[in-house]
């Protein structure tokens, strides 16, 4: 794993120092909430509905287990013993007191974390393939990238004050696990006829009030010119990009409304005025990151022991629990477990401080002691030995954690909603909880196969609901909550924004709802067909149909 | 007429809180709340409050008056004032229900 540098552990403590002194001077009087508002998003902490919230930088996904342990601590000391965590890879504290704040930076610190960049008109964390590393499918791990970048935009003063938030998402596998084309900037590992490893760059993906895929803006960039392409979009955008509207100032609008060739012409003309010759020290910085991600030391493994053949023979459940959570891993003998945050009527994306301490103990055992954050809202061991599977799930199950449903319908993706979150306009985890009851049996779960359901609770879209293949959007109607949905949407490399059915359902009726799509995706299925592709031959018309009647 | 509280968040614990009946102090309470129907008092103690700096985000919210008392109209409100409804165990709710 990557690891601090003086400069970023320098910073991160002057950052804290500074924080705990703005915080005793909005205490005294001395700062008045809107002077004080601004510095603690920069620090991560919100107001929401019920107290304040921080929201956890999780680079990349990638916790160690010390840093788990720490995270588990946090909960407990300062909150209420659980943590959410987002569909941006970060983990949420629902509940700490501000005077606590200094002191959650502080212990955050001291395991080389923190709140920084988390909010704002800024560079956001930058978001990656949970699999990154151990994918059987990888061109390149992505993280060394994701790292350059992050060390580039972290309190880069020149993209402190972009017109709006931005987000950026790397993939070094062609089966885009990122959801990269519903970012500002995407990045899409290829290999080109020589062998060289270079980046295709999307810009103008995003969700939110209006929603848009990104487009390809250049088609290869070497590596030592990624970071010189993508400071280029960044002055573009940042001199272009609409100040003067809120709902108009994201780069997909600017992509919109100036067009992708213009845009890109723009792009590249700032591009050529980038010294080439910073390209080799930023060559050289990649070097030196990517050594910090050399693969570990494998043991000597065989793919399907004879063990695990005869475990997964003797029992039904382990061997469905393997089925749908374990994803073939590029080295011999390993495996990449994923864990579960959906059970049957829980809170997508909650784990409570002993869950997340059983998963830090078993990443130590099992999984060499790494642990990542995906943006479906789970947890992943990515280093398992195939031979330890068994007892592994065996400690999963009796915590909680062995829930068999990854990528199956009631894995659903849910933001916070009206039950925590001061922006919502409807609640998104009820609707999720009574979705994963009308479909806790397992068999049918297996029977419908892959379909990723999103839940958001406003049109800022952070449960993704465009991208669902149902999508669902938590609304207000003269004061009663209500559902549209969306049917269509895909996350992957061919990411597509759902088209809105019709009328919307009162909360009542959605869970129902979602039900008919369903058994018309079965209704209309043929052999081995999942139902984006079912949706994609038969279109909108049957479900509307079932849904709404005739015409 | 509309009735009318002032509900706010506490600067040092997040926590939604309204003021109280002696209109001067703050409760984590609804039924302890202080509500009027004067326009004219209302605009007042809501100016005092946005005046106080350990008091962020203070406004007066419509309630009604119902069997147990006052009410908040708007669910978003009803939920602030209670907690998450997929975690009764806590926030204001669940001490509510200790105290019962
Ligand atoms: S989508 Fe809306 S309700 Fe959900 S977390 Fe984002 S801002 Fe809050």
């Amino acid at each position: 794993m990557y690891r601090y540098d003086e400069f970023d552990a320098e910073f991160v403590k002057q950052r804290v120092d500074q924080f705990r002194d703005q915080v005793q001077r909005r205490v005294a009087g001395e700062l008045t909430e809107d002077e004080f508002k601004p510095l603690r998003l920069m620090n991560g902490l919100y107001l929401q509905l019920h107290a304040y919230m921080l929201r956890v930088a999780i680079p990349y996904g990638t916790l160690s287990a010390t840093q788990m342990y720490k995270l588990a601590d946090i909960a407990d000391k300062y909150d209420k013993g659980y943590g959410h965590f987002t569909t941006r890879q970060n983990i949420q504290f629902n509940w700490p007191k501000l005077n606590d704040v200094p002191d959650i930076l502080e212990e955050l610190a001291s395991v080389e974390m923190h709140a920084i960049q988390t909010s704002g008109n800024c560079i956001r964390n930058v978001t990656t393939d949970q699999w990154a590393g151990v994918a059987a499918d990888e061109i390149e791990d992505p993280r060394p990238v994701c790292e350059l970048i992050r060390q580039w935009s972290t309190l880069n003063p020149e993209f402190a004050y972009l017109p709006r938030k931005f987000k950026i998402a790397v993939t070094g596998s062609s089966n885009d696990r990122a959801a990269v084309k519903a970012h500002d900037i995407g990045i899409i590992t290829h290999k080109n006829e020589n062998g060289d490893i270079g980046y295709e760059i999307l810009i103008g993906g995003g969700l939110g009030r209006t929603p848009f895929i990104g487009k390809t803006v250049k088609k290869f960039v070497g590596k030592d010119r990624l970071l010189a392409y993508i400071e280029a979009v960044m002055r573009v955008y940042n001199l272009q990009g609409r100040r003067d509207n809120k709902y108009k100032a994201r780069i997909k609008i600017l992509t919109h409304e100036t067009g992708i060739e213009k845009l890109s012409e723009m792009i590249e003309r700032e591009f050529e005025r980038i010294d080439k010759a910073q390209g080799e020290l930023e060559l050289a910085e990649l070097n030196r990151i990517e050594s910090y991600f050399e693969p570990p030391q494998y043991s000597s493994e065989q793919d399907d022991s004879t063990a695990l053949q005869q475990s997964l023979e003797a029992n039904e459940q382990f061997n469905y629990w393997y089925n749908t959570n374990v994803a073939k891993h590029q080295q011999p003998g390993y495996a990449i477990v994923n864990i579960s945050l959906k059970p049957i009527e829980g809170i997508p994306g909650d784990a409570t401080s002993a869950q997340m301490r059983l998963v830090a103990q078993l990443a130590e055992q099992f999984s060499l002691s790494e642990i990542r954050v995906t943006h479906e809202q789970n947890l992943v061991l990515p280093y398992v030995k195939q031979a330890d599977l068994f007892t592994l799930w065996q400690q999963l199950e009796q915590h909680d954690l062995g829930n068999s449903n990854l990528g199956l319908i009631t894995d659903i993706i849910a933001c916070p909603g009206l039950d925590y979150c001061a922006l919502a306009t409807a609640r998104s985890i009820p609707i999720a909880q009574k979705i994963s009851k009308v479909f806790a049996d397992r068999r049918k779960q297996q029977d419908i196969g892959k379909l990723q359901i999103n839940i958001s609770g406003c049109i800022n879209a952070c449960g993704h609901h465009h991208v669902g293949n149902i999508g669902i959007l938590g609304l207000d109607k003269k004061g009663e909550e209500y559902y549209q949905i969306t049917l269509g949407g895909n996350a992957d490399e061919n990411a597509a924004i759902g088209k809105i059915t019709g009328p919307g359902f009162s909360k009542d009726e959605i869970a129902g709802a979602v039900e008919t799509v369903v058994n018309t995706y079965i209704e209309n299925r043929q052999t081995d067909e999942n139902f984006i592709q079912t949706h994609s031959r038969i279109g909108d018309v049957p479900f509307k149909e079932a849904l709404y009647g005739p015409n | 007429m509309t009735t009318k509280v002032i509900m706010a968040n506490d600067l040092l614990s997040g926590d939604v809180i309204f003021l109280s009946r002696d209109s001067r102090s703050w409760t984590k309470f609804l039924d302890q709340a202080w509500a009027s129907d004067s326009e004219q008092l209302v605009e007042q103690m809501l100016a005092a409050a946005q005046d106080s700096h350990m008091i962020i985000g203070a406004e007066a919210i419509e309630v009604e008056h119902d069997h147990t008392g006052l009410a908040l109209t708007v669910f978003r409100e009803h939920l602030r004032s209670r907690g998450p409804s997929v975690r009764t165990d806590l926030g204001k709710q669940a001490e509510l229900k200790q105290a019962a």
